[in-house]
């Protein structure tokens, strides 16, 4: 009886001495932090800010779709029978509610991450580190609500559906759309706090000064706003690319001319952002759009960018391209994996031309676009156009230079324009091939396709937020 | 006979003992109570501790004097036991024990299956070793215990197997049961020699599963590994088994030879169809046609072969009174049917003892490693998939390069070339040029303490640990295919070494008090359990390799890419478990347990789960005498469980995470968390009746229940403004209903001297409904969530319930193809709108079933397992990509050849002008309703006569074939048996869909179980 009394006391302290155990229910994640511990110094503000970069690089947006979807769906691109036919109910414009591009996840991502940094940016002491750190916030904020606004909304009718300006920290925020003038309006006004509080160095991977105006011209000019969209332009310091340099900005071993790109360490970071045009080899190139015959024949001998631009590369089985290489890879690559160029002096001039058009200035509008052309042909004498022919030139060179980089359907909306694809012309270098499928030949511009629709999955969670006219 | 010093000892007391005591041999003959000789019987004069074993024939000899106590056992009867007085010849005929006096293990404790209120399947080892052993543990449960239903993840070999016991018990948060082996939670079970199994015990009720609480919510399978017995001198048992491996035969389709295909090319060319017009069989010449259809190349054995499949396993088990052990070490070996990849191996080894260390102490230690690798070929819809280019490539291609006159073009090295076919790509090649491997070695140990403090009072305290080492290797040599695809120029080839160490320690202590007053018997225990599972993972990847036969990261030139990581979650436990019962008739149990974990929100840290069952053990009443039943026990449980299984490590907590980009660190959310976040909840109720009748002849039960799991851990998806980075925030929202039937039935149809004849079945149905989802504005009761691949999950329905437009065939007049629309109209226009769910039509099946039929005369015995399954529904994307005239670039279907030609054509395939005839509808949808024969195992038993002679004690040969043959008569596709549709992607629920996964296998081997 002793023995068991005594086993029983052994046991019982042994059993009380798990009790400890109880602190082991606290675990706390070892590769992250608790928000109410970060925010704290520059250097959280530092990675906070990088992290607003890193988030415009995902693949429906940056990374990816928003460089090639406003491509595919008009006339600079023809879809190749040999490859994955990837997009292909973007390029028939079949897209619907239900299979809609949502890249409103992605941008309101970034844009809550700029508004944690503008929110806490109280943690910091005052001074020129704070200011960059909220002038890049309000920046960033500002692009990705005007990138929302030209995907889903028609930009240049005012009292049309707008996209929610967010500038709350809420996960569980609802609203329904505003006024495309409204989310226009608050826009312009947080580029205009950000112009003074950011510094103007001449880092090309971050937001400056100069990525600032170079956005407000941008942003003016699709308002109508023409004197802005010009003062705006006007302070922009980044010089055009030079003809010789030009080739090497797309291969990523120059910046020349950029002002803001999404710069990735191509090894590391591996965002395929070229894959959406095609995927290549050494013995050749399996292409999912190419240029279309169209445009690639539009390119003169004496235009730098027929070569920076377009090559005659071929598949597996001998068909020849114009394939697009702008975004092909690092020099001595195939992977696709290049910077995302955002911002560039040439989009600067040809906004400053296009405004200055409109305000009636020709002649100042002929010498902002000669600006771009003498630093593309070689060799160059103006075409001294005036009237109807000057604002066409102008279309024409914004057509070629902004090619492939996320501007096309949006410029043709602003100018009013629909679609026309070719009935006869395919996807070979020569024009022979599979042309646009029937109903993939034109799209009006009045047309309820030329604004993508808002996913059904977001009206789904919130009934109010109002779709796209006709979805 | 091993001459022992024991033997020599006892000899020599006999010589010089003989004027002292009146010794002598006690012999005899032991048999069952039918004749039937019981070999290997113990016979132990518990006087002297004097132990023999009954001969191949029953008989025995053993020395005992009169007032000795010589007992007789046997497994799986009642023991005897004989006091010697003057006669010294003693025959005895040993009774079974029932079904109902079956020893269950429940986790923390056994009881016999009369004292059991709760609904509980058992399945013994001789079931599990008889299908190939390099088959997962999990997917060997099919068809072996009713209401457990399992389909396999794929047939890769060692691939595991999803089971579910009474339906699908959750959304989001897994529905697989707990697997416990001796104690310790196991996930893997592929790293788990079936050799080593002495039984499993499925817990399939709240009142059985509840003493796990909150892990338990899907049932729970309990495996014990085998122990020595006491006092049984060494048997050493081998196994060995060679055999051949191959696919199960395809359902309803044939692809095309050379000359159909070009045949087909030049058919549709003809007819205008533009894609063919690109094609060889419209654009060849006459002599360039004849020679590519005289071509004819079968791609399925270029790439495919015969595997073979190794066992070799030995144990040696034994024991003395105070130590028994079990020791085994096996191999198992399966190549799998892709040529070029080694398949899978594993390498186990097990040691366990029991030490009666003190009288009232009693010690087991359980101790094995598993070490198990598997070369892995790409398992994804592509190209790089070895079966997806078995089937699909056009068979007038050749592996390697050829000239027009079919002999090999070598390049300068005199070695042959790949043929890089499609848009440049050569199987072949990258089986050779970029492999990938996985490994993992496990340490399963547990040491258990029994000590029994008073005759009433024990105490058993349990150590156990799971310790996995995984790791992973994958590696595009500089110079193959896909580094040209994807790799960096300046930096070509590259290698990922990726892997984790995963530890799981437990510790539970029960105090258990035990106590019968009168015919009141009861017993009353405690427990105290902690669990501690720790995880560290790493990833390693680098570029710019020199040589294809070099894959370590030392020898790149650029890191690319490294991390690491750490997760760890805790729970902490205490219960308490009641057990009444009144004279063995009336019982009753109860369990009531906490359970407190880490990954819980910090406002609900703690639940609560309970269990109550009762039953009358019928057949033991007096009003029972006379007829039929040997034993009837009816019971009734109710309880509830949880499933933590959902929630992530640190699920329930705010999080800013930290990256790379360009090379710097950045910082952002990755969530807000949910502080209430707890487990789901699971509320059983069960009703059984079990029953042996006939003399033992016939045994079974039937089991009715229903499961209602609430709390169901669903994603709220939150609108995109609020800029939530996942989009949602996991909250307990859902309810969800199973209900079902199950029926075990075991029944000795002849019982004879020479002939045994045994039938045993097991049926079990599920019905589930989703109930309620994610509340809104606009859906009370819950919106329908899309989860993939067709399968959309919406209260009212089914689980994974399709939804998809309905296909309505061809037009005669046109060749169009036609859907209904939602309203049940037909149209020529295909849109996602018209989309309808189609109820009751979900990848889950309804019912399934297994049955089994053994038979032995004189030496032989022939063992047949059927398993089926009905109800299930699945698309064969397979069978649309083979007849979808889109893809007339790859290999098709004959049955592509019935394309509607002419106006009045009925039961053709679509004109292939028509593109979106191949769209996602019902036309791809099938039954997967289907009967395989599991395992067929004819064998023969030497007889004693000859084996004896060189020592042995018994000899068996035999053939074991699995999944022989398959019966599915509305599939068209590789197996109707469809788990993951293909490898690299998980979309929605399993079975879902199937596109050129890695198809079930079958196989044959010859084995040879030898026995001393």
């Amino acid at each position: 009886m002793k023995k068991s009394i005594y086993l029983f006391g052994i046991l019982f302290s042994i059993a009380f001495s798990f009790t400890s155990c109880e602190d082991e229910l606290d675990q706390l994640p070892n590769n992250a932090f608790a928000p109410e511990s970060f925010y704290k110094t520059s250097q959280d503000f530092e990675f906070a800010t990088r992290a607003l970069y890193s988030g415009l690089f995902s693949g429906s947006y940056y990374g990816g779709s928003f460089l090639s979807r406003p491509d595919i769906v008009t006339d600079n691109v023809i879809v190749a029978q040999e490859g994955r036919k990837s997009n292909l109910s973007f390029y028939e414009w079949r897209y619907k509610a239900n299979s809609a591009w949502n890249m409103m996840g992605s941008a309101y991502v970034v844009i809550n991450r700029a508004n944690q940094i503008i929110d806490k940016a109280g943690n910091l002491p005052d001074g020129d580190a704070k200011n960059n750190f909220l002038g890049e916030a309000h920046a960033v904020r500002a692009l990705a609500h005007f990138d929302l606004l030209r995907v889903y909304s028609k930009v240049s009718d005012g009292s049309s559906l707008g996209m929610p300006y967010v500038t709350v920290l809420d996960p569980t925020y609802e609203a329904p759309r505003p006024t495309v003038a409204e989310t226009l309006s608050s826009i312009i006004s947080d580029l205009n706090d950000a112009e003074p509080l950011i510094g103007s160095g001449d880092t090309k991977s971050r937001f400056t000064k100069d990525g600032v105006n170079a956005l407000l011209s941008r942003v003016h000019l699709y308002n109508k706003d023409y004197a802005a969209a010009i003062a705006a332009a006007n302070k922009v310091t980044t010089e055009i690319a030079s003809r010789a340099t030009f080739p090497q900005v797309w291969t990523d071993s120059s910046a020349d001319g950029v002002i803001l790109k999404l710069d990735q360490n191509a090894s590391i970071d591996d965002i395929g952002v070229g894959i959406e045009w095609s995927q290549s080899s050494s013995s050749g190139i399996i292409p999912e759009y190419v240029w279309s015959y169209e445009f690639a024949s539009s390119l003169s001998a004496s235009d730098i960018r027929l070569t920076a631009y377009n090559d005659n590369i071929p598949d597996s089985k001998g068909n020849l391209y114009n394939a697009i290489i702008k975004m092909y890879g690092e020099a001595g690559q195939q992977n696709g994996s290049v910077d995302a160029k955002v911002l560039r002096a040439a989009e600067v001039a040809l906004n400053k031309a296009e405004a200055m058009y409109f305000t009636g200035d020709e002649a100042g509008a002929l010498a902002e676009l000669d600006k771009l052309r003498v630093k593309r042909y070689d060799p160059f004498t103006s075409g001294g156009e005036t009237g109807q022919a000057l604002i066409e030139a102008i279309q024409y060179e914004r057509r070629v230079e902004l090619a492939a980089e996320g501007h096309r359907l949006f410029d043709l909306r602003r100018w009013g324009l629909g679609v026309s694809r070719s009935e006869t012309e395919g996807e070979f270098f020569d024009g022979t091939g599979t042309p646009a499928i029937q109903t993939a030949r034109s799209l009006s511009a009045g047309d309820y396709r030329m604004v993508f629709p808002i996913p059904q999955s977001e009206i789904n969670i919130y009934t109010s937020f109002q779709q796209n006219p006709d979805y | 006979m091993k001459i022992t010093n024991y033997t020599i000892l006892l000899v020599t007391f006999l010589l010089s003992s003989t004027v002292l005591i009146a010794q002598n041999n006690v012999s005899g003959l032991v048999t069952s109570e039918e004749g039937i000789p019981l070999s290997g019987a113990t016979i132990l004069n518990t006087s002297t501790n004097d132990a023999v074993v009954a001969d191949f024939d029953g008989n025995y000899t053993i020395s005992a004097s009169s007032g000795d106590v010589v007992s007789y056992s046997y497994v799986g009867y009642e023991s005897q036991e004989v006091k010697i007085g003057s006669n010294f010849s003693i025959d005895i005929q040993l009774v079974s024990s029932t079904e109902l006096d079956e020893v269950v293990v429940l986790g923390f404790e056994k009881k016999t299956r009369s004292e059991i209120t709760a609904a509980v399947s058992t399945i013994n080892t001789q079931e599990l070793t008889n299908l190939n052993t390099s088959t997962s543990i999990s997917n060997m449960l099919q068809g072996k215990a009713a209401g457990v239903q399992v389909v396999a993840t794929n047939g890769k070999p060692g691939s595991g197997a999803y089971v579910r016991i009474r339906g699908i018990g959750s959304i989001t948060a897994g529905s697989a049961p707990l697997f416990i082996i001796d104690g310790v939670q196991a996930p893997g079970t592929q790293n788990l020699n079936p050799f080593d199994i002495e039984s499993v015990s499925v817990l399939k009720d709240a009142a059985s599963s509840a003493i796990y609480g909150s892990r338990a919510a899907n049932g729970v399978i309990i495996i014990t590994t085998k122990r020595g017995k006491k006092n049984k001198r060494a048997t050493v048992e081998f196994t060995s088994r060679f055999g051949y491996t191959s696919q199960t035969e395809e359902h309803g389709f044939r692809m095309m030879t050379s000359s159909e295909k070009l045949q087909y090319e030049r058919e549709l060319g003809l007819l205008g169809y533009v894609p063919a017009q690109a094609q060889l069989g419209y654009t060849s010449s006459l002599n360039e046609y004849n020679r590519l259809a005289a071509i004819n190349f079968n791609w399925k054995d270029a790439l495919l072969r015969d595997g073979e499949v190794v066992t070799n396993q030995i144990s040696v088990t034994g024991g003395e009174e105070n130590f028994q052990y079990y020791l085994s070490v096996s191999e198992d070996r399966n190549e799998g049917i892709i040529d070029q990849v080694t398949g899978f191996q594993r390498q186990s080894a097990r040691l366990n003892v029991d030490y009666q260390a003190k009288d009232w102490l009693n010690i087991g230690v359980n101790v094995s490693v598993a070490d198990t690798k598997s070369d892995e070929p790409r398992d994804r819809y592509n190209l790089q998939s070895p079966i997806y280019a078995a089937y699909t490539t056009l068979p007038y291609e050749t592996e390697y390069v050829r000239d027009n006159n079919g002999d090999l073009v070598l390049d300068e090295n005199g070695q042959k070339q790949y043929n890089f076919v499609g848009f440049g790509w050569s199987i072949t090649e990258a089986l050779a040029n970029n492999p990938e491997f996985e490994g993992n070695t496990t340490l399963l140990a547990n040491i258990n303490l029994e000590s029994t403090i008073t005759d009433k009072l024990t105490n058993t305290t349990n150590f156990g640990i799971n310790n996995q080492k995984f790791r992973r290797e994958y590696y595009y040599k500089p110079g193959s295919r896909l580094d040209d695809f994807v790799g960096d120029a300046n930096a070509p080839g590259g290698k990922t070494d990726n892997g984790s160490f995963f530890t799981d320690y437990n510790i539970s202590n029960v105090l258990k008090y035990k106590n019968s007053i009168g015919d009141h018997n009861f017993s009353v225990s405690g427990l105290f359990e902690f669990n501690k599972i720790s995880s560290r993972t790493y990833s390693l990847e680098s570029i710019g390799f020199a040589s294809g036969d070099l894959s370590v990261q030392s020898v790149a030139a650029e890191a690319t890419d490294a991390s690491t990581d750490l997760f760890e979650r805790t729970l902490l436990s205490y219960g308490g478990f009641l057990d009444y019962n009144f004279d063995g008739k009336y019982l009753f149990t109860s369990s009531l347990r906490y359970d407190q974990a880490s990954v819980f929100g910090k406002e609900n840290r703690g639940g609560t789960f309970w269990s109550t069952s009762a039953a009358w053990n019928i057949a033991r009443e007096d009003f029972m005498q006379g007829l039929p039943f040997d034993d009837l026990k009816l019971r009734a449980s109710a309880g509830v469980s949880g499933n933590q299984a959902g929630i992530g490590y640190y699920e329930s907590l705010a999080v800013i995470g930290f990256g790379s980009f360009n090379s710097q660190s950045t910082a952002a959310p990755t969530d807000n968390g949910n502080p209430k976040l707890k487990f789901e909840e699971n509320y059983t109720y069960d009703i059984g009746l079990e029953f042996t009748m006939f003399n033992d002849r016939l045994r079974g039960a039937i089991d009715y229940y229903k499961k209602v799991t609430s709390d169901l851990l669903l994603d709220r998806p939150l609108l995109s403004l609020g800029g939530e980075p996942d989009g949602s925030i996991l909250s307990n929202v859902g309810e969800m209903v199973n209900k079902g039937v199950e029926i075990e039935l075991d029944y000795d149809v002849l019982r004879s001297d020479d002939l045994y004849v045994n039938v045993s079945a097991t049926f079990g149905t599920v019905d589930n409904e989703v109930t309620k989802l994610v509340p809104s504005a606009s859906y009370p009761e819950g919106a329908e969530i899309d989860w993939g691949s067709g399968v959309y999950i919406k209260p009212g329905e089914e689980y994974a319930t399709f939804k998809l437009v309905r296909w309505a065939g061809v037009n005669p007049a046109n060749g169009q193809p036609l859907w209904y629309d939602k309203d049940g109209n037909i149209t020529a226009t295909y849109s996602t709108d018209d989309e309808v769910y189609l109820s009751g039509k979900s990848p889950l099946a309804d019912m399934d079933g297994g049955l089994n039929l053994f038979a032995s005369y004189k030496g032989f015995d022939l063992s047949a397992d059927f398993y089926g399954k009905a109800g299930g529904y699945s698309i064969s994307y397979n069978t649309r990509d083979i007849l979808d005239p889109a893809n007339i670039s790859d290999n098709m279907a004959v049955e592509a050849f019935n394309y509607w030609k002419r106006p009045g054509d009925v039961n053709v395939q679509p004109s292939a002008q028509y593109t979106d005839a191949s769209e996602t509808s019902t036309r791809y949808l099938y039954k997967t309703d289907y009967i395989r024969l599991r395992n067929l195992n004819f064998g023969y038993t030497i007889p004693s006569s000859i084996v004896e002679s060189s020592g042995l004690e018994n000899v068996r040969v035999y053939l074991t074939g699995q999944n022989l043959w398959t019966y599915a008569p509305h599939y068209v596709g590789l197996d109707p048996e469809v788990g993951v549709g293909v490898g690299e992607s998980s979309d929605g629920e399993f079975g879902t869909f199937s596109i050129f996964g890695i198809p079930i296998l079958k196989s044959l081997q010859f084995g040879i179980d030898i026995k001393f």
